[in-house]
């Protein structure tokens, strides 16, 4: 589908929804650049009801900070339904699809009986599962939710829990398939990003990380990466982190300084190509958000302070670590631009190769095609989240992998 | 883009650092 008739579906569903936006190039016209969206209720407050960003060329940012912003709206506490929750005892999750998942000894010792959860479906295969909804929902674990949580029956205390909550997984598109592939494979990036930090600072030493040779980018990435330079104003170093679920995964970095923390980008798709441009974009776009942000404490690692391997993952500086890197070719690959069925197919049964099944429920499909999803693998990392100073720790899938290096 | 362990993580911690 066209940009064109991408953003008209994305203007549709803001017609259906009663919102405006307003929007801006935070890159002042560069190229690649990163746009920012606020969507306001139709004669509403003057406080946006849900941001998002979007990066790449000028109409891709544009359009994708669109969407991002109506999937943080469909995703968010406007559209949660209390109906369809359905409640769990939280040691039975644990013992079930949740055993090999990090936050299982949290659930499993919890004195709650009744967890707030949604049904989801499996990406081939049989056998619905519940799924925690703190997992992909952290505006349900927070202080102001305690309505919600009492109309849901919920009891559980989420104090220790509200650590490992995030809503990646969480996408939208402007039909169910492509928001499908986007989710998997932002849940793949994900992994692939907490078993990298596990290698570099949980391991024996013995890691050497892939750091792609610069000189040997295609011309579109080596555009996004000489940009990516000079809106960091440092030298970028873009590493294949693929994990061995096999989905090409590239993460665009810049070391910590005494002025900010690490900088990073990160992308997952079936094209290595597009992978890299994903990560490289990314790292643009978190770089010029840096001026928009209104984030408190996130990102402070203080509270990481008392472990110090951890607080060693949450500062994220390779700087030692690159200078034992391997120097590798870009990949050189047929580029198809094979649609998104056919895509979440063959990323589906990457997953199975290696014993991951996906579990996918539909936040919301408005009648114009734009859908909102969230997929959950269980088994796969979250522990990116201690980069955000979030005190976490890998699950068994990580620790296979620390005393495997 | 308020942090301490449970006696359940700290054991898992423990565990997977005595790899290193």
């Amino acid at each position: 589908m066209s940009l064109a008739e991408a953003a008209k579906r994305g203007l549709a569903a803001l017609a259906v929804l009663g919102l405006r936006k307003e929007s801006a190039d935070v890159g002042r016209g560069r190229d690649p650049t990163a746009w920012r969206c606020g969507l306001y209720a139709d004669g509403g407050d003057v406080s946006p009801v849900a941001f998002g960003m979007g990066k790449g060329r000028p109409e891709e940012a544009r359009v994708g900070a669109l969407f991002e912003a109506v999937e943080h709206y469909l995703t968010g506490p406007a559209w949660f339904d209390s109906t369809a929750v359905e409640l769990a005892g939280p040691a039975g999750l644990a013992a079930g699809p949740f055993h090999e998942d990090a936050c299982a000894p949290l659930l499993a010792g919890m004195p709650g009986r009744r967890m707030a959860c949604l049904r989801y479906r499996p990406l081939g295969g049989q056998g619905a599962v519940l799924v925690p909804l703190f997992l992909s929902a952290p505006w349900y674990v927070e202080a102001g939710a305690a309505r919600l949580r009492d109309l849901t029956g919920d009891d559980c205390d989420y104090s220790h829990l509200v650590r490992y909550s995030c809503n990646s997984g969480s996408a939208v598109g402007v039909a169910a398939s492509e928001a499908l592939l986007h989710a998997l494979n932002e849940v793949i990036e994900r992994d692939a990003l907490s078993l990298f930090l596990v290698r570099a600072f949980l391991s024996d030493g013995r890691f050497r990380p892939r750091l792609i040779d610069a000189g040997t980018l295609p011309y579109s990435t080596a555009q996004a990466y000489a940009t990516a330079e000079d809106v960091t104003g440092s030298p970028v170093q873009l590493l294949d982190i693929t994990s061995d679920v096999g989905v090409p995964t590239m993460m665009a970095y810049t070391p910590p300084t005494s002025r900010h923390p690490h900088r990073r980008g990160t992308g997952t798709s079936l094209s290595p190509a597009y992978a890299a441009w994903r990560a490289l974009t990314e790292l643009i776009q978190v770089t010029l958000g840096e001026s928009l942000s209104q984030s408190g404490p996130r990102g402070d690692l203080a509270g990481l302070a008392a472990h110090p391997a951890l607080h060693a993952c949450g500062r994220f500086d390779l700087t030692g670590l690159l200078g034992e890197a391997r120097v590798v070719a870009f990949p050189q690959t047929a580029e198809a631009g094979e649609p998104p069925e056919g895509q979440v197919r063959r990323v589906v049964t990457m997953l199975a190769a290696r014993g991951y099944t996906g579990y996918r429920r539909t936040a919301r499909a408005l009648a114009c095609g734009v859908t909102a999803v969230h997929v959950i693998v269980p088994g796969l990392e979250r522990f990116m989240l201690v980069t955000d100073g979030n005190l976490v720790i890998p699950g068994p899938r990580g620790h296979a992998i620390a005393s495997s290096e | 883009f308020d942090q301490h362990l449970t006696q359940a993580e700290h054991e898992r911690l423990a565990e997977l650092l005595s790899t290193m």
